[in-house]
């Protein structure tokens, strides 16, 4: 919008204006020299004080009304003065005159005086102390409220609208005052006043991103202008309309329309070389994204002449504008020094160097327009040139207004993303560029990191070393991406920052780019995805603990049987393979079995399988392994509903079962799809068991298991297993263990203490698996008779 | 209609069903607990496919399956029986690895199981 606010000052200085003014000064210089009352001369020369540029005209009105004793001619005069100081940049100054201005203001209770001197004072502040100024701007307003002064306060209100407007949080704020700024203006304000409230508003919806509203406004704006017939205000509005509808709203038809409106009203203005500029840029843009090429890029080549002239012109301007202002500067210098040693009354009797100022100022400008008027001419000639060299350089133009849209695209894209993106001049140690979002990531606003500083302030103290380690890589040319805690308001955030060298053609390191992402929210996610974990965690270790409890601690085992080991290698936590023990009077039951499927699941059916095997033993102990099996597949299909049409279940279980007897060399064996294996003198013999599992089969029916009696010898060694180790993938070629490989192993291994074979098949398994992930539960009985 | 193939996965086995030649292809490895969607997608083209079947080849070149897949494979092939032993001819080849006696013993299962012959191939 600054660019803007430019034009409108342009058009206020041109030539028609001053030329408007210069009139009504000569009038009211004329009615000053009739024969008139003193007080009528100071009102006149208040009102030759708003109208010109000098200060001397106040100084005037003061000398006389002090002269008189007309004290709110003092008053007012005191304003002026503190008025002209103010625009004339000259703040100390303009302070001490507006408090002698509230001082006169406040002996004669008049409170027009006050209320803009209140607000001038506020002026002066606003640059350097917000707070203070706002203090002021209030007061003014105050005292509107008292006196029922609604334009006044209209004026209070916009001011107080301006400091919120540069304060990122409180932009409502500043809407809210511009707003009932307008309210007042549209009722009671002149055309002018209207424009500039209008302007005001509009400017914030355009921040606050409130587009449609920003148009709406610019378009009463408008309306405005062409009831007061200002050519110049309608077609900078038309333009900035034209803009808006094409690059705020995408609307590029519209866009066109206004545009183009501004364009033909905009060649009938003098002096238009900005705002035609600027406007054949816009209508450019509008074609280009129109996809007409053609249009787009006559519309840019004029703009090309135009900023030439432009440029020309300004160059020769500032000269001639440096000479005028040394002139000036050195006019001032010499009043300063005068009203530095001596009372105001002196300087105001020193008339003939008011008059000189005065003259200077004339002399000035009277320069500009004989210049303006020889440039004018002198482009035309320039122009001729220009034409054919740019018509050689079109191609690099069209290139140029590539590069423009693409970079603005690329702005939008940096501006509508959540991430902050920036670029950083590690040779300046500034800031090149970082998106507005920053505001909303680091509670930090653009200015803060373009005046070279970082977010170091607002890093977590556990986290600043990591930051600025990572910085020091970069400047080192090295990438980085690091996660670490801000504290915004209080708040802790977590921030992902990615950064990257970037170096010049030379390959020396000039940059840096990066992205900051705010992950507060991942990181909460993540933490409550581990806690969790954690908790499913904590009771599957706690099932584990509940599973290891029923089966027989292997000391009771031992008691027993003297030689023997029990190999568990669960592929989770839980396993679906489960050891049974039992003693009975005449002896002991020992089963191994390896429930469908594994983790949870398996487990379930384990406990159910435990739990049935020592009820069927428990109420008859005189039971055959094949019989154990029968009543186990008929509880399982039983308590499982597995006998009826619909059910889902085909979950059983594949199991060993070995009944020893006491004092006899005999056992018993039965078995679904796990057969027992023994090696006797360096053979092994393998007692195959039935091909179908306990539980319901495939073909539904329930045939009656085997019973095997089997005659042992001494040292004869006994092996029951489940199928996870022959199953296992692993090795150089990543193949299954497999069942003969198995056997083969017993073999060699047979002859060792039980607890020795335990470790060379715990090591064999874990070195056959290798990086392989383990297919199922693992669980080997071996006893040695 | 479209052969149906479906590629290896860690998981779930290659599919590769051609509705012209008649030969039914499995092969891989079966780890997978959750099997419902793969099995109904197998199930879908068997009943499209004995709309108008060929003479059928089942080819099962199967490394690893666990008892989940256990079941699918039976239901699969008990299904292939039931809708193509009538009046086109139906053969079975289990192929297995060197040595891979388990592999054997499911298949000698299988067929009992079925009521229909597997023919034993072992590779290499």
């Amino acid at each position: 919008m600054k660019k803007y606010s430019i034009y409108f000052l342009l058009f206020l200085f041109s030539a028609i204006g001053i030329y408007a003014q210069k009139a009504k000064i000569d009038s009211l210089s004329t009615i000053l020299n009739t024969n008139i009352k003193d007080t009528t001369k100071v009102q006149i020369l208040h009102q030759l004080a708003l109208a010109s540029d000098s200060v001397s005209f106040s100084f005037k009105g003061f000398e006389l009304a002090k002269k008189i004793g007309y004290k709110r001619g003092i008053a007012m005069s005191l304003l002026d003065i503190g008025r002209h100081y103010y625009f004339g940049g000259q703040q100390d100054l303009a302070l001490d005159y507006l408090i002698k201005a509230i001082k006169a203001g406040e002996e004669i209770n008049n409170k027009k005086v006050l209320i803009s001197a209140y607000r001038y004072i506020g002026f002066v502040y606003r640059g350097n102390d917000p707070y203070t100024a706002e203090d002021y701007y209030k007061k003014s307003l105050q005292l509107c409220r008292e006196t029922g002064d609604e334009i006044a306060a209209s004026y209070a209100l916009s001011a107080l609208g301006n400091i919120y407007e540069g304060a990122s949080e409180k932009k409502d704020r500043a809407l809210k005052y511009y707003l009932e700024s307008l309210n007042i203006r549209e009722r009671k304000g002149s055309y002018d006043e209207i424009a500039s409230s209008l302007n005001e508003t509009s400017r914030i919806y355009d921040l606050m991103g409130l587009y449609n509203k920003t148009i709406l406004l610019r378009i009463r704006g408008l309306e405005i202008a062409e009831k007061s017939g200002s050519i110049e205000n309608i077609v900078s509005l038309a333009h900035v309309i034209g803009n808006d509808y094409a690059f705020r709203l995408r609307d590029y038809k519209r866009g066109l329309e206004y545009q183009l409106k501004a364009y033909e009203l905009g060649k009938t203005l003098k002096n238009n070389f900005d705002i035609m500029y600027s406007i054949n840029i816009g209508i450019a843009n509008v074609y280009y994204n129109l996809g007409d090429f053609k249009k787009s890029a006559e519309y840019f080549k004029e703009s090309r002449h135009l900023n030439d002239s432009v440029n020309f012109r300004a160059a020769k301007y500032n000269n001639n504008l440096s000479q005028i202002k040394h002139n000036l500067e050195e006019e001032l210098e010499k009043q300063k020094l005068l009203l530095k040693d001596s009372e105001i009354e002196k300087v105001l009797a020193d008339a003939k160097r008011q008059t000189t100022l005065r003259n200077a100022f004339l002399i000035g400008f009277a320069l500009v327009f004989i210049f303006a008027l020889f440039i004018f001419k002198e482009n035309k000639q320039k122009q001729k040139a220009i034409k054919e060299l740019d018509l050689r350089n079109r191609e690099i133009e069209m290139a140029y207004q590539t590069l423009a849209i693409s970079e603005g695209n690329f702005k939008q894209i940096t501006e509508t993303i959540n991430d902050v993106f920036y670029l950083y001049n590690i040779v300046r140690k500034k800031y090149e560029y970082i998106s507005p979002n920053c505001e909303k990531i680091f509670g930090l606003k653009q200015d803060y990191f373009y005046k070279g500083k970082s977010t170091k302030i607002i890093v977590h103290k556990d986290d600043l070393q990591l930051v600025v380690d990572a910085n020091t890589k970069v400047d080192s040319g090295i990438a980085y991406d690091i996660e670490y805690r801000i504290l915004v308001d209080g708040k802790i955030k977590w921030i992902a920052e990615k950064s990257s060298p970037i170096f010049d053609k030379y390959g020396s390191l000039v940059r840096n780019s990066g992205i900051c992402r705010d992950i507060t929210l991942r990181k909460a996610n993540a933490e409550m995805i581990a806690r969790k974990n954690k908790d499913i965690m904590d009771s599957i270790l706690y099932a584990r603990t509940i599973q290891d409890a029923v089966l027989v601690p292997k000391k009771e085992i031992a008691v027993k049987l003297n030689d023997f080991f029990i190999l568990s290698k669960p592929k989770d936590i839980v396993s679906g393979d489960f050891y049974f023990y039992k003693e009975t009077k005449k002896g002991i039951f020992l089963a191994l079995a390896d429930c469908t499927g594994h983790g949870v699941p398996a487990g379930f059916l384990s406990m159910i399988g435990n739990a049935f095997l020592n009820e069927i033993i428990t109420l008859n102990e005189n039971v055959t392994p094949a019989q154990v099996l029968d009543e186990l597949s008929d509880m399982i299909i039983k308590s499982l509903n597995q006998n009826r049409k619909d059910s889902e279940s085909k979950d059983g279980m594949d199991i060993a079962v070995i009944y020893f007897e006491n004092n006899t060399p005999f056992i018993q064996y039965a078995g679904a799809h796990n057969s027992l294996c023994l090696v006797r003198n360096g053979e092994l013999i393998e007692h195959k068991a039935d091909l179908f599992p306990v539980g319901i089969s495939e073909t539904g029916t329930v045939a009656p298991f085997k019973n095997n009696t089997i005659k042992l010898e001494k040292g004869d060694a006994l092996y029951i297993f489940s199928d996870g180790f022959a199953d296992q993938f692993g090795g150089a070629q990543g193949r299954k263990f497999m069942k003969r490989q198995m056997r083969d192993l017993f073999t060699s291994i047979y002859a060792k203490p039980m607890s020795e074979q335990e470790e060379i098949l715990d090591k064999t398994f874990t070195e056959w698996k290798g990086e392989f992930n383990q297919v199922d539960d693992v669980l080997i009985i071996g006893v040695k008779v | 209609m479209n052969s149906l193939i479906i590629a290896e996965t860690l998981e779930t086995p290659g599919i590769d069903f051609n509705p012209e030649t008649g030969i039914l292809k499995i092969s891989g490895r079966a780890y997978s607990s959750d099997i419902t969607v793969f099995y109904k997608s197998l199930s879908a083209w068997l009943d499209d496919y004995t709309n108008n079947p060929k003479d059928t080849v089942i080819e099962l070149y199967l490394d690893y399956y666990n008892s989940v897949f256990h079941k699918l494979l039976f239901n699969f092939l008990k299904k292939c029986k039931t809708v193509l032993e009538k009046d086109k001819t139906l053969v079975i080849k289990w192929f297995y690895n060197d040595g891979d006696e388990d592999s054997v013993d499911a298949s000698i299962s299988y067929a009992k199981s079925l009521d229909y012959p597997i023919e034993k191939i072992e590779l290499e």
